[in-house]
Order: C-alpha cells, then sequence, then structure tokens
C-alpha cells in the first residue's frame, strides 16, 4: 500500500479515501457556525401542529405529565403509560371495538338473564 | 390520501387520512414519490417512544415533488422536486442560527429535550411523517433541498437522514488521517459511518454486527474488516486484541437504544428500569484507546440509561452525540453522490407500494428476507 508524505497509508482501492481529511471540508465543522439568517419573523411562528388533539384518560395523564420538566423521569413514564392507555382507548371506541363491546354487553345480558331464570 | 397510521406497539395499518393542506404562509405540501422506513421508526413501532399517539403517520426520510406553495414561500415553485431533512427548523431561533437545525426551539413547544422532526411522536413536536402520499412541511424555505433536474429523488433519498448522520457521526469522532476507527452496528447509518470515516482518511475501519447478511454487505460496499459478536467470546477482548491492545481511536455507535449483545442490559430495558439498552455505548467506551473519542448517533431516549462514567473519565475520552443537523450536509454530499464517490441508493434491499407498509415494518423488524432498507413507493408515484 503507497505511504504519504506523513507516512500514513493510502487506501487507493477505496473509492474517495481522504477526500475529507481535510477538516475544513467537513461540513459539520466547526460545530457552531453563523448562518447570517434574517431573524425577522414576517408571518410569526407556525402553528402548534395538534395532529392527534388529547381525548379520554390518556389525554389527561398527558396533560398532567406535560406539566412536568424534561428531566423529571415520572413525566416520561406517564407519557409511556398514557400510550398504552391510548392504544386500549382507541380500539375500544373503534368500529371494532364497538360492535365488540355491543355484543360482549350482550352477552353478559344474556348470561345473566339466563341464570336469573335457572334460580326461579 | 393513503396514510400509515399507528395502532398499537407492532401494529401499523395504511388508512384513508385528510389530505394535509397550508396551515401557515410558510408551509408547501408536498407530494411524496419516495420514503423510507429507517431503523429509528421500529423505536416508535415498538412503543418505546414517549407520546407515541394512535393515528400519528411515522415516516421522516422523504421526497416528492411540490403540490402546493404557502405565500411566504420564496424559493420553491409547484412542481419543484425536493428531498426534506428530517429536522422541522424554522431557521431564525438561536440554534438554527447556529447551524444547529436538530435543536429548533421553535419547532417543538412540547419538550427542551429535542427539537421538532417529521413522524417521531409528539416528543419532536407531532408532526405528520412522510409514510404517507402527501405531507405538510412547514418552514420550506429552510428545509428542503432541490433535487437536481438530472438526478432521480431515489438517488438522493438519503440525504434526509442516514447518509448524513453517519457523515456526522464520523465526523464527530474527529477522525485523523490513519486512525483506526471502530463503527458498531452496520444497517444502514452504521455503513454510511463506515464510508464517511475512509473518506476522512481512516487507516483502518472495524465493524460490529450480528447480523451475517448485513456483516457481508458491509465488507462489500465499504471494504472493512468485520467482527460477528455473537461468534467471538467476548467482543471487547476480541477487538482490544485487533487493535494490539490499545483500543481504536473513534468509536461509533450507530445501534441506538434496542442493542443486542447484553443480557443484563436487555433485561433492564425490557423492565424499563432504563430507557433501552445502551450495550453498543458501553462496548464503545471499552474498546476505545485511552485519550480517544466515541461517537454516539444510535437514538437513546428519556429519561436515562446507565453510562461508564469511570472508564470515560479515566481514560480521558472525549464523548460526542447527537441528532443530525441534516441541513448543512446536504449540498456537500450531493456533490460526492453525482461524483459517484457514493452510491446511497446501493443499500436499498426492498421496494415496496406503500400499501404494503405494515408487511414491509414486520419484515425490516425482523431482519428477515435479508431486509436492510425498505423504500415505500406511493401508488401515484408507482
Amino acid at each position: 500500500m503507497p505511504i504519504d508524505e506523513q507516512g500514513i497509508e493510502v487506501h487507493q482501492e477505496i473509492v474517495g479515501w481522504g477526500v475529507d481529511r481535510d477538516r475544513a471540508k467537513r461540513p459539520g465543522v466547526p460545530r457552531e457556525i453563523e448562518t447570517g439568517v434574517d431573524t425577522e419573523t414576517r408571518f410569526g411562528k407556525s402553528p402548534v401542529t395538534v395532529t392527534i388533539p388529547l381525548r379520554g384518560v390518556s389525554g389527561l395523564l398527558r396533560r398532567a405529565a406535560y406539566k412536568k420538566p424534561d428531566w423529571e423521569p415520572t413525566r416520561w413514564m406517564m407519557l409511556l403509560m398514557a400510550d398504552r392507555i391510548d392504544v386500549v382507548e382507541s380500539a375500544l371506541t373503534s368500529r371494532r371495538g364497538m360492535v365488540a363491546l355491543g355484543g360482549g354487553a350482550l352477552a353478559l345480558a344474556g348470561g345473566l338473564l339466563a341464570l336469573r331464570r335457572r334460580r326461579r | 390520501m393513503r396514510a400509515l397510521s399507528y395502532r398499537a406497539p407492532h401494529v401499523v395499518r395504511v388508512v384513508d387520512k385528510p389530505d394535509p393542506r397550508i396551515e401557515h404562509p410558510d408551509d408547501i405540501v408536498l407530494r411524496i414519490t419516495r420514503t423510507a422506513i429507517c431503523g429509528s421508526d421500529l423505536h416508535l413501532y415498538h412503543g418505546l417512544v414517549p407520546d407515541t399517539r394512535v393515528g400519528i403517520t411515522f415516516g421522516h426520510e422523504f421526497a416528492g415533488v411540490v403540490e402546493e406553495v404557502g405565500p411566504g414561500v420564496k424559493s420553491l415553485s409547484r412542481g419543484d422536486r425536493v428531498v426534506v431533512p428530517f429536522n422541522v427548523s424554522c431557521g431564525a431561533c438561536a440554534f438554527c442560527r447556529r447551524g444547529l437545525y436538530a435543536c429548533c426551539e421553535e419547532a417543538n413547544p412540547n419538550s427542551d429535550l429535542a427539537g421538532g422532526a417529521f413522524g417521531y411522536s409528539h416528543t419532536t413536536g407531532g408532526y405528520e411523517g412522510g409514510q404517507a402520499e402527501y405531507v405538510r412541511v412547514p418552514y420550506a424555505d429552510v428545509g428542503p433541498f432541490r433535487v437536481p433536474d438530472d438526478m432521480h429523488e431515489e438517488d438522493v433519498l438519503f440525504l434526509s437522514d442516514i447518509l448524513p448522520t453517519g457523515y456526522q457521526a464520523a465526523e464527530m469522532g474527529d477522525i485523523e488521517e490513519g486512525d483506526t476507527v471502530i463503527v458498531f452496528g452496520c444497517g444502514p447509518v452504521g455503513l454510511f459511518a463506515q464510508k464517511a470515516a475512509w473518506l476522512m482518511g481512516a487507516g483502518r475501519v472495524i465493524a460490529v454486527d450480528r447480523v451475517p447478511d448485513r456483516l457481508e454487505f458491509a465488507r462489500q460496499y465499504n471494504q472493512v474488516e468485520t467482527v460477528n459478536f455473537e461468534e467471538v467470546d467476548d467482543v471487547r477482548a476480541h477487538l482490544r486484541k485487533m487493535t494490539d491492545g490499545l483500543g481504536a481511536d473513534v468509536c461509533i455507535d450507530a445501534v441506538g437504544c434496542e442493542a443486542a449483545g447484553s443480557f443484563g442490559q436487555t433485561l433492564l430495558g425490557k423492565l424499563k428500569i432504563e430507557a433501552g439498552q445502551p450495550t453498543a455505548v458501553f462496548w464503545a467506551v471499552d474498546t476505545v484507546r485511552r485519550g480517544g473519542t466515541v461517537s454516539i448517533v444510535g437514538v437513546y431516549g428519556p429519561p436515562a440509561n446507565l453510562f461508564p462514567l469511570g472508564q470515560a473519565m479515566n481514560k480521558n475520552l472525549t464523548i460526542r452525540a447527537g441528532q443530525c443537523n441534516v441541513r448543512r450536509y446536504m449540498p456537500h454530499l450531493l456533490e460526492l453522490i453525482r461524483n459517484g464517490t457514493i452510491d446511497a441508493k446501493a443499500i436499498i434491499s426492498h421496494r415496496l407500494p406503500l400499501e404494503e407498509a405494515p408487511e414491509a415494518y414486520r419484515m425490516f423488524a425482523q431482519k428477515k428476507d435479508h431486509c436492510r432498507k425498505v423504500v415505500l413507493i406511493p401508488r401515484a408515484a408507482a
């Protein structure tokens, strides 16, 4: 393998080897730069995206979680718990969920009625 | 429109959703022609990211055609083809003005922890993602990057996330000519980190994973040395031996919070005693030389993880970590794609219709069918 002027092996077999050896070519160096952007905001902030509004028990839990600061572990545990509750709530309130709930309620009512008749 | 919708951990469906619309003068609406599934999407898919609401659309790697333009947008017109950074960045806040587009304080009012991102839960702002036919892109004069007329969106799709992320990983390692670099992970980000390490003049690049076909691809695509950590007794001892007992100059974690390789870490992660498994971080700290640098681009979330602080402190290590400030890298990496130095789309293993997204997620999560990178194609673009 060829050696360059600094005594480093040059990997000629690697396409593009060393093209960004010079740190000045690396776009993220230095880490902080001055972009020189005009900071005047002409139209105000872009609206907060409320793509999935808060609802139900999961929504209550999320609202409570957001009152806690980022560095509190309980904030994140509450949000994760709310995610699980959200899954159940969404399943129950979906079309299939409502049918299943309705069917379950009917089955329960029928079973209780049959039990009552049997006792008589 | 048709769009992916999260229903529960391990359950996503493609459903009808309302078309996005212009909500602010600086918005565009993009008709998506190519969109990819990222390894970090699997953390969402597995229910590990806080505030992942049922119904949200995932997807932060996408390109397409501008369909509608808000009255405040100056740089784009209807019909322009663009690839969009996964960051949602206002361009004008204190962080964006410093080039830290991943840290925008305007785009994510929900948290100080992270900036805004497309399709990555309400923890990063709740923006709808791009695994859909259309998406609203805020701050359209800041993020979207034009696709050259002589290139296809697929040629540059990975400028949205994984290619700049892999490059930034190597850059944060401050690689010098002749350095030995270990990259943990042969997924797409790991592959691009390996490639970038060579571009920065590394003398030796060693890639670590456990999936044989991913290791084989890394050898072919990047001409790296590889280690399958399931085929050695102790991967840390093995890597130290490979580096004459000294360790590597730079170690890169391109794995993130669902790492395999340690029973103890996996147990702690599954029991939610820590936020995932930082196994790759431990291995990186243990196999980097004294005075070396550990670079972390694997995705981790709150609240906290174990970390080998004693080793890091006593070894005089430099630890760098971060989400990628994608927009800064796009022009430079586009030129490397254009001149043939990087063939980004070569890592694609599967191209599937958007309608097959649920099966694609299952396949990607289980690494079946030699799955490495899935690109989804909405029906209008097929």
